[in-house]
């Protein structure tokens, strides 16, 4: 009944996307902590969440209007640039990262690979800016929509009036990005007792409860921290993760531990897309962990897995997809009649 | 009862003498108003000066007596708004942004991001920018970019100014960028983009240069 209730009240967000200023909560999965967002200083709304999403659709947020958020976050993939180690953004430009999948965000403490973003609403500047990605500045992007008659009347809907403002962009881009939400997975419905795992995935789940859960931890399946997992740093990239935002050594290597929900379908892996498959993250955290001081503690002494330990693991791993969330129509561009 | 005659007291005391205080702030280089198209002692071009002033409370006695609400003023070179308060005879704001709303998520008017004021790589709000050209400075074409923020430690950039002020018409600030620029690097920081100690000893010169008028 849980699960249930959680896709019914996604359901319910997404009905009552209409055209309506009605008032819309982030659900909370039974049993998950609190948000970490304040509703209170964006509420959301179905017209504020419907303005968002277009705008997540929307070029014209690109320097020449070619590429918007989907280009790199697609729907289907968990909003990750499937099949890209790094995303390119206008000009074919190439940048340094894989692109993260984006889920529960309302329950993220931090944002980007090395946390350079401390809250939602401003996420959505640092690719809009950044010159690989969109390259643009969003002063520009508020004249641009601000010339259009469809967005003038979104912001009225959404906001109470015409103004296209700097902030008023950002939130309504984070409200649509709030209703993210995924926690209907196999393994979401074994835990509220709807679905059974096989014995596969049954003995993954114990071996993941043993090896990963300290940093994948549940039901988020990320601790929201900062981690070294031993990745050779690629001299192609020079990336410092955590470091280069706050110049402390202690945080040399270390990278936001990333959900492992729909982790099936986000591939290639890891911050730089270095990992093609599961075997292979699994294969580095049994025999390629490479030791430096900031290495976490956790993985100093290499995990032992065998290969049938191994594939148990994947069969796990493989329940935390949920397809309810990968194919919801309320998450791809709008139809234009529906707006 | 009594203390509701006593605050009904102080209310109507406050009503009466409220005053309107014009607040004009500049950015000056000795002393001197600094205009669009003025060339620095160096040779220095400032081409864009721009910086918060924030947080300010009004005191008698060394009592607070008035805290302006939403308190955040983007400065652009020059910068002049009314504040109401009672009578006073010492304020103090901040030159830069308080932590709190560096964590906030989007904000409007002044601190909205269209203003250029907030970093996109990194969180937080640039407190002071100062860009243009220095013919000591060894960036490229001779420019420089001052971009000098960071709310959290060890490199909080916000500066606390107090200063005593009598009551009259009027307050007139002024940032004297000038003792700053002489103090600035242009070998190896010509450009100061993040939260560092750079970033810090900058803000800290700057703030020192705030002198606070009366009028």
């Amino acid at each position: 009944m849980p699960s249930r209730f959680v896709c019914l009240a996604l359901t319910a967000v997404v009905l009552l996307s209409a055209a309506t200023g009605d008032p819309v909560v982030v659900p909370v999965p039974p049993g998950w902590p609190a948000p970490r967002y304040d509703q209170a200083r964006n509420p959301l709304t179905t017209a504020g969440i419907a303005l968002g999403r277009r705008l997540f659709y929307e070029p014209l947020l690109s320097r020449d209007s070619t590429v918007s958020c989907s280009n790199c976050h697609l729907s289907f993939t968990a909003f990750t640039h499937v099949d890209h180690a790094l995303s390119h953004g206008i000009a074919d430009r190439i940048g340094i990262r894989n692109a993260p999948a984006l889920m529960n965000l309302a329950w993220s403490s931090s944002f980007m690979w090395d946390g350079a973003v401390n809250h939602l609403d401003m996420q959505a500047l640092a690719p809009i800016s950044n010159h690989a990605e969109m390259d643009f500045d969003v002063a520009g992007v508020v004249e641009r929509l601000g010339n259009q008659e469809k967005y003038r009347k979104m912001f009225e809907a959404a906001f109470g009036s015409d103004i296209i403002t700097g902030e008023r962009l950002l939130k309504a881009v984070a409200q649509f990005e709030l209703t993210l939400v995924s926690a209907n997975s196999r393994y979401d419905r074994v835990t509220y007792g709807k679905d059974t795992f096989t014995m596969q995935e049954k003995n993954g789940y114990e071996l993941f409860k043993k090896h990963c859960n300290s940093c994948h931890t549940e039901p988020l399946f990320t601790s929201c921290q900062f981690e070294n997992n031993g990745l050779k740093p690629d001299t192609t990239l020079n990336d410092r993760g955590r470091a280069g935002i706050t110049g402390n050594p202690a945080d040399e290597m270390k990278f936001r531990v990333p959900t492992l929900r729909n982790i099936e379908i986000s591939y290639p892996y890891m911050h730089d897309g270095r990992f093609k498959r599961l075997k292979d993250v699994l294969n580095h955290y049994t025999s390629g962990i490479k030791d430096s001081p900031t290495l976490s503690p956790l993985l100093k002494d290499s995990i032992k897995m065998d290969s049938n330990e191994k594939t148990d693991l994947i069969a796990f791993l493989l329940t935390l997809t949920d397809r309810d969330f990968l194919f919801n129509p309320d998450f791809r561009p709008q139809r234009d009649s529906t707006n | 009862m009594k203390q509701s005659f006593l605050c009904l007291l102080l209310l109507m005391h406050v009503c009466l003498h409220a005053q309107d205080v014009r607040v004009q702030a500049h950015a000056t280089c000795n002393g001197r108003h600094i205009q669009e198209s003025d060339t620095l002692p160096g040779g220095i071009i400032p081409e864009t000066v721009r910086f918060y002033l924030t947080g300010f409370q009004f005191f008698r006695n060394g009592r607070q007596v008035f805290r302006e609400e939403n308190s955040y003023h983007l400065v652009d070179r020059e910068g002049t708004w009314t504040i109401t308060v009672p009578e006073y005879d010492e304020i103090a704001f901040n030159l830069g942004t308080d932590s709190l709303v560096n964590v906030s998520g989007a904000l409007g008017g002044d601190l909205d991001p269209t203003k250029g004021m907030y970093w996109t790589w990194n969180s937080g709000y640039i407190n002071v920018k100062l860009e243009g050209i220095s013919p000591m400075s060894k960036g490229r074409n001779n420019g420089f970019g001052l971009h000098l923020g960071g709310y959290m430690p060890p490199f909080q950039t916000v500066y606390l100014v107090k200063s005593p002020a009598t009551a009259t018409g009027g307050i007139r600030i002024e940032l004297d960028v000038c003792p700053m620029l002489e103090k600035v690097d242009w070998q190896q920081h010509h450009n100061v983009m993040s939260p560092s100690a750079e970033a810090v000893r900058l803000a800290k010169l700057l703030g020192q240069s705030i002198r606070v008028y009366a009028e």
